[in-house]
């Protein structure tokens, strides 16, 4: 579904953010992308999401590349950063319905699965206010719902737990799982190890913008937590 | 160091951008920055000429009859009216929404400091357009009367001054719309409502200036009289600058410096009640889900694009500009129907009502750019559309849709009063909504691609996208070059068929158009996709 080859992004004072990475991300999969701050996280979500040009390399999305075909993977993907600045000015219900007319959604469609997710998100009785009123966690859950009513093939997230009750992170946890069910994929950065190590079939460990481990999460951190894992590879690299 | 003087020093750094400027930005953005500061003082450099002179041509009537005495009104009524607007505009920003409050708040600051500091700010924002056009009143009148060194010292300190009064006022006026507003649900169309207008109350005090130094010289005396009346301070400015009495400079200072001081005293004490009134969002949590409409992408982008513009103040006040003007130009165009052909004769070239009409509709729809600030305010938010499968082309139409829908229903509009007023042909009627369309487009468009050259996605408050960019300023630059451009044209050429002209001008206007729509399209696109 994601398939990151060689990319390399340099900055324009030189910082080189991300070097040679490659690794894959397959129909199903939830791959969680750990590093410490700085270590290119960010970058190269924001790559496969269209967001930066990077130097080297090669992104594609289902086959397709993010360079030449950007349009045919934005369709397929939903993206939401770590923290989603959405349009303050619409309320939560103009910003979905928004959504929902880009991607082309049925009205039948968007109207059962804005219910479907902002009852389980519990955010159905202020979807009429205006973003701005939102507290940072219902932001968060709106941006989420925004991702999960148009059915991506892949969902780019950048730290999606943080600012979310634990009541929320657990329903965002069964979303996750629904959607990587049904034949989707998931890839998000996460510094809270506990939830990579529970959640995610698959990981990668980014250091100064290169990959130090990366494969099924059982083999990667064999009979260790995954706590202890990544101190010892950021210790020791 | 005291705190009032850090947090001025801190807020100076952060909304100048000077480290920007200094150490973080490439060699292009200082060439960039660079630019736009030399912009910034050639257009000061233009105004100080234009009002400089306009003061000197007022002067050779007044010192016919004597009145000398009306510059310094003229300019110190000026220079308060300008502060006194700008003081309603921005006051909310400076010191009722700020960002920064909850960080301010927590730190041990006196409520006092904080505002001082936040006055400040708000006082150095308005002073350079308050100085810049009451300052040449003066000068003219210490040319005409030779007055000496303290003359030119006295009129800055008052100038600086000056500001206090209006200042304060324009902040109240600011809380209680606030106030007002803050209960209602519609927060920001009682701010545009209200704020717009102040703005005509400006614009026709601004008219009454002119008719004052220009028209009814005959009764200036009663007028002097009858301003000092309404607006005590007037006197002691004219005693101070044209007496050189230090003892209503003394007065003066002691009024407003009292006053400012007052205000600063009792808005302390509610300074905090009153931030957190205001920066509360109306929620009524109560909704219930009904049907959805299903909308096209375009009608969806335009949608949005509607939906943001006319929720923002800022955006609205400084963008709107142009269509206001419009419908006050239909009326000054009424009123002063039938010395039209006495103003027409002024020309260097005969020119009809026609023309005229498709000029100054031209000119009003040229200031109307809701597109050139339109990148900038996306802000940190420009992740959503990147992201969406959406072209580039897609969203610059969405925007340039925005800038058709405030500009041409205005448009129509005062077209059709004024053809029915002046009897226009259809063919006039056509030139006259043809040009506006086109010239709405051309704005629109040029204001897409300078913002996408001169793009700031990093700001704290709208503001800075909308009033303190260069894309703005360089939008509102190339609006005035596109009206005076034909107006060089026709005084140069000299046609002998003015409709031959106008023809000639919509076709140069439509061509334009179509480049400029291809530039951005190709350039314009790669730019979006940089950013």
């Amino acid at each position: 579904m994601l398939k990151i080859d060689k990319l390399s992004k340099t900055y324009k004072n030189g910082k080189k953010a991300v070097d040679n990475l490659s690794f894959e991300v397959a129909p199903g999969d939830i791959f969680g992308f750990i590093g410490h701050n700085g270590a290119g996280k960010t970058t190269t979500i924001k790559c496969a999401a269209g967001l930066l040009e990077f130097t080297e390399g090669e992104i594609y999305i289902d086959g397709n590349s993010i360079k030449t075909r950007d349009m045919e993977c934005k369709r397929l993907i939903a993206y939401i950063p770590d923290n989603p600045d959405l349009y303050e000015n619409l309320t939560g219900i103009q910003y979905l319905n928004f959504i929902s007319d880009i991607f082309g959604i049925s009205k039948s469609e968007r109207e059962n699965s804005i219910k479907k997710y902002a009852q389980a998100f519990e955010i159905t009785s202020s979807l009429g206010d205006i973003i701005g009123a939102y507290s940072h966690g219902m932001k968060q859950k709106l941006a989420l719902i925004s991702a999960f009513i148009h059915k991506p093939r892949l969902l780019i997230l950048d730290e999606p737990f943080v600012g979310l009750d634990p009541k929320a992170s657990h329903i965002l946890k069964g979303f996750m799982r629904e959607l990587c069910d049904n034949g989707g994929a998931i890839f998000f950065s996460t510094h809270v190890l506990e939830v990579a190590e529970k959640l995610c079939n698959k990981i990668g460990i980014i250091k100064d913008g290169k990959l130090i481990a990366c494969g099924r999460t059982d083999e990667v951190k064999g009979d260790s937590s995954l706590e202890e894992l990544f101190l010892e590879l950021i210790e020791n690299e | 160091m005291n705190n009032t003087v850090l947090l001025i020093r801190v807020q100076l750094i952060n909304s100048l951008g000077i480290n920007k400027l200094l150490k973080g930005s490439t060699s292009k953005e200082k060439v960039k920055s660079g630019l736009f500061v030399g912009l910034m003082f050639f257009v000061a450099v233009m105004v100080f000429i234009q009002m400089s002179a306009y003061a000197w041509i007022i002067s050779d009537f007044l010192e016919k009859y004597k009145a000398m005495d009306v510059l310094i009104i003229a300019g110190t009524a000026l220079s308060l009216l300008v502060c006194l607007f700008m003081s309603i505009y921005k006051a909310s920003g400076y010191l009722f929404t700020f960002k920064d409050f909850d960080l301010l708040m927590s730190l041990p600051l006196s409520v006092r400091a904080i505002l001082a500091a936040k006055l400040f700010m708000l006082a150095v924002s308005n002073m350079g357009l308050s100085v810049l056009l009451g300052f040449p009143y003066f000068m003219v009148y210490g040319i005409r009367t030779s007055a000496g060194a303290i003359f030119y010292f006295l009129a800055v300190i008052l100038l600086i001054l000056s500001s206090l009064l209006p200042l304060t006022i324009g902040s109240l006026i600011s809380l209680g719309l606030g106030k007002v507003s803050g209960k209602s649900k519609r927060t920001n169309l009682i701010m545009i409502v209200g704020s717009f207008l102040f703005l005509l109350l400006f614009m026709l005090g601004m008219l009454s200036i002119n008719s004052l130094t220009a028209a009814n010289l005959k009764d200036i005396a009663e007028s002097i009289e009858s301003l000092k009346m309404v607006y005590y301070p007037f006197g002691l400015i004219t005693r101070t600058l044209a007496g050189l009495s230090l003892t209503a400079l003394l007065l003066f200072c002691g009024i407003s410096i009292a006053v400012f001081a007052v205000f600063v005293l009792l808005f302390s004490r509610s300074f905090k009640a009153t931030n957190t009134k205001m920066q509360e969002k109306y929620k009524a949590s109560d909704f219930k889900m009904t049907e959805l409409r299903v909308q096209s992408i375009p009608r969806a982008l335009l949608k949005k694009e509607l939906s943001h513009y006319f929720s923002s103040y800022v955006y609205v006040l400084n963008t709107g500009f142009g269509a206001v003007m419009m419908l006050l130009a239909v009326v000054m165009f009424i009123i002063n129907r039938e010395k039209l052909p006495q103003m027409l004769s002024v020309f260097p070239v005969k020119i009809s009502e026609a023309f005229l009409v498709t000029l100054t509709m031209a000119a009003c729809v040229s200031l109307t750019c809701t597109t050139a600030p339109s990148i900038s305010l996306e802000g940190r938010k420009l992740w959503i559309i990147r992201t969406l499968p959406l072209t580039a082309q897609d969203i610059f139409k969405g925007k340039i849709c925005l800038n058709l829908v405030v500009a041409v229903p205005v448009l129509l509009l005062s077209v059709t009063v004024l053809a029915a007023v002046f009897r226009l042909s259809v063919w006039e009627y056509l030139l006259s909504v043809g040009l506006g369309c086109a010239y709405s487009i051309f704005i629109a468009v040029t204001g897409l691609i300078i913002n996408l050259h001169f793009p700031k996605l990093e700001w704290t408050t709208q503001t800075a996208a909308v009033k303190q960019s260069a894309s703005v300023m360089l939008a509102i630059f190339t609006g005035f070059l596109s009206v005076i451009l034909p107006i060089v044209m026709l005084v140069l050429l000299k046609p002998s068929d003015i409709v031959v002209f106008q023809l000639l001008w919509l076709a140069v206007t439509v061509i334009v158009d179509f480049g400029a729509y291809r530039y951005l399209s190709g350039t314009g696109a790669a730019l979006f996709r940089t950013l």
